[in-house]
């Protein structure tokens, strides 16, 4: 699944690793996320975009599933 | 965080146990007192070798995991690292998957090689048919429990 989270996170000037620390995963999910290796849960989605301020829709790709 | 700091609490205290029990396996089978029963010329020495070798593995990781419990108690940092790592959703799928693909390759070797054993020793083939059947009625009632449950 495509996510804007890298983008997200050069605008905010963020690491993976402050990303992870602060919705309480490891560096190597948000890799994984980043490169569409891994699609996050629902909840974790939610503490991503929640911490960017956007709805999950805005932070990640759905097109694929519809 | 209170929650897992008590659930480390309690599994110190079984980790503890645990090595208690452990090393009085270990003295029972030192001075005797639990030995196999067999005529077979030095398999006492070599049964009690392997007891005391496995309880003292299983004691170097409980012990290892009680260090490890006890400085993440006296450190919150380290009690938040250690509570992302086990509660990481990712690593989790990747426990759960690598698990489960192994339960599965680990049934077909079983049989494969209990098929090849069988021309050679029925002891061997029952042994390894009986361990495939029964590991794979454990990973079915694995699934039943988890259907009911999820």
């Amino acid at each position: 699944m495509n996510t804007k989270i890298k983008e997200l996170r050069k605008q905010h000037k963020l690491s993976q690793e402050e990303l992870a620390d602060a919705v309480g995963t490891t560096r190597q999910t948000i890799t994984s996320i980043e490169v569409g290796k891994y699609t996050a849960s629902l909840p974790l989605a939610y503490k991503i975009a929640h911490y960017f301020g956007e709805q999950i829709e805005d932070v990640f790709d759905f097109s694929d599933i519809d | 965080m209170n929650e897992y700091r008590q659930r480390l609490k309690t599994q110190n205290v079984l980790y503890i146990l645990g090595i208690l029990a452990l090393a009085g396996v270990q003295v029972l089978a030192h001075i005797g007192i639990i030995s196999p029963a067999s005529t077979v010329k030095n398999y006492a020495d070599f049964w009690n070798g392997f007891i005391g070798g496995a309880a003292m593995g299983i004691m170097i990781l409980l012990v290892v995991g009680l260090i490890i419990n006890f400085r993440a108690l006296k450190n919150d940092e380290r009690l938040k690292k250690l509570f992302v790592k086990e509660t990481d959703e990712r690593d989790i799928m990747i426990s759960v998957k690598g698990k489960s693909a192994g339960a599965s390759a680990f049934v077909f070797t079983l049989v494969v090689a209990g098929i090849i054993s069988g021309y050679f020793s029925v002891t061997v083939f029952v042994t390894l048919i009986a361990s495939a059947f029964a590991l794979s009625l454990f990973m079915c009632g694995g699934k039943i429990y988890y259907c009911k449950k999820l």
